[in-house]
């Protein structure tokens, strides 16, 4: 089922390249995409770079998993974490 | 098994090791689920948010709501939107059968990679699912790359004899690196779990919804009439001639098995590409009230989706993967690892990754061995 995370390239060799998302770093392989110049982003499954993806992208996947996060965490007040989608509140009456 | 789960899930192995056996093994799978994203949001939101999360099977995931918002809008699955999905689904199942056997086990078996074919699935995605001349093209060329241009006897029937002499004879990478796994994967993680098929899909999705709505913990430990199931590619295809004369040579499910029906699985995909032949489509739905499941196959095995509407609104949400029943804390990989023996700590760390390989787990997973 599992999550994609989004990364940005911040140091790039021919097979590998160290990726961050918000402070973690992570050495993807990226055979499948082939080599990435440094502030690109990717999707990471596992170890590998599956797809570029546009930094809106990128922004709104990193949103949701971290909304994720923060519902694991017991927090409640998650629509900002979906702010593109410009939803109705979660409280209040159904439209 | 206290850690905290990371946001991409995990699963988590305990090992009781006697010095020269397994007395005692524990399994656990542990994923985020989406329900505390949804709650409250019209079921519209379900599409935005669970594909923009779960992409590593986005296009089951996506299948999966859409149907689900079908039911839940229209009272039916939208029947004229089944053979686009089920197009989707054939080529993410090719494209995770192309990444375990051309990248993954490579990796574990000290071979090189085989990027190239799931290279160019990546790239051509789209244009595959529109563009059948260039799918068929691609997927012709892949099959010489993997099964060698003997036009595979065994693809439609799934020859056992065939099988064995494309195994022992191609000079192909995958077939080389198939013989290399074979003896290190026979007999290794043997489970009895009864074998999940397409034709359970029906009764499971009308008994499941009454569990779904009753048991807050279904989705971690899914079972269906009290049994833990196997699912996945040797589940599925255990009636087929290969897969079945191998389950009766060996008288239980085991690792090779399960590699081996997903090498049949990837050939099969890839012959029904060749040949332009509609992709076939196993989904089963149930709708009660303000309820409704979704359950279809996809590359790891049984998906399943359930959404309870309150007043227009999200009132729960849950997703069941394939990975809760092999992962299960009774299923097969327990049963596998149960009968581990050895006394060299190294030779079973390889003997667990090689049976977590097989399960394909849609997670990472995590090894305490217990000195016991």
């Amino acid at each position: 089922m599992c999550l994609g995370i989004p990364m940005l390239v911040v140091e790039s060799d021919e097979f590998t390249a160290l990726c961050e998302r918000r402070g973690e770093q992570r050495r993807l392989n990226m055979m499948l995409i082939g080599p990435q110049p440094v502030g690109t982003w990717v999707l990471a499954i596992m170890d590998h770079a599956r797809e570029v993806l546009a930094p809106e992208q990128a922004k709104q996947i990193d949103e949701a998993v971290l909304g994720l996060e923060a519902a694991m965490r017991g927090e409640t007040d998650l629509d900002g974490f979906f702010a593109d989608l410009q939803l109705p509140s979660a409280i209040g009456p159904p439209r | 098994m206290t850690t905290p789960i990371p946001a991409e899930g995990r699963v988590d192995l305990r090992l009781d090791w006697g010095g020269d056996a397994v007395l005692g093994a524990e399994v656990r799978s542990r994923r985020p689920q989406p329900q505390r994203l949804l709650l409250g949001q019209p079921p519209a939101h379900a599409l935005a948010v669970i594909p923009r999360l779960y992409s590593l099977c986005g296009d089951a995931q996506t299948v999966a709501v859409e149907a689900l918002l079908s039911l839940v809008e229209g009272g039916t699955v939208d029947a004229d939107r089944a053979s686009g999905w089920a197009e989707r689904i054939r080529l993410e199942n090719i494209r995770e059968h192309l990444w375990r056997l051309g990248l993954d086990w490579p990796g574990i078996a000290g071979e090189a990679p085989q990027p190239g074919p799931l290279r160019e699935l990546l790239a051509g995605r789209e244009r595959f699912a529109q563009d059948r001349d260039a799918a068929r093209a691609w997927a012709l060329q892949t099959s010489i790359t993997l099964f060698g241009d003997a036009a595979v006897s065994w693809l439609d029937h799934g020859d056992p004899q065939a099988f064995d002499r494309w195994l022992h004879d191609a000079p192909t990478v995958l077939a080389v690196l198939l013989r290399g796994l074979q003896p290190r994967l026979a007999g290794l993680g043997r489970s009895q779990a009864p074998l999940f098929r397409d034709a359970d899909l029906e009764p499971l999705v009308r008994d499941v919804l009454p569990r779904l709505r009753d048991d807050p913990e279904f989705h971690w430990r899914p079972d269906w009439r009290g049994r833990v199931f196997e699912m996945g590619p040797l589940a599925r295809n255990r009636e087929r001639p290969l897969v079945a004369s191998l389950l009766a040579q060996r008288g239980a499910a085991d690792s090779w098995i399960r590699v081996v029906a997903r090498v049949l699985e990837l050939a099969q995909g890839l012959h029904s590409l060749v040949e332009g032949a509609a992709a076939a489509h196993a989904l089963a739905w149930q709708l009660r009230g303000d309820e409704a499941v979704v359950v279809l196959e996809m590359a790891r095995g049984v998906l399943l989706h359930w959404i309870q509407v309150d007043s227009g609104r999200i009132g729960d949400y849950r997703i069941v993967a394939p990975t809760e029943w092999n992962f299960h804390p009774r299923g097969p990989m327990l049963e596998g690892l149960l009968q581990l023996r050895g006394s060299d700590e190294q030779r079973l760390r390889d003997a667990v990754a090689l049976q977590v390989m097989a399960l394909d787990p849609c997670v990472q997973y995590q090894l305490e061995i217990v000195h016991a």
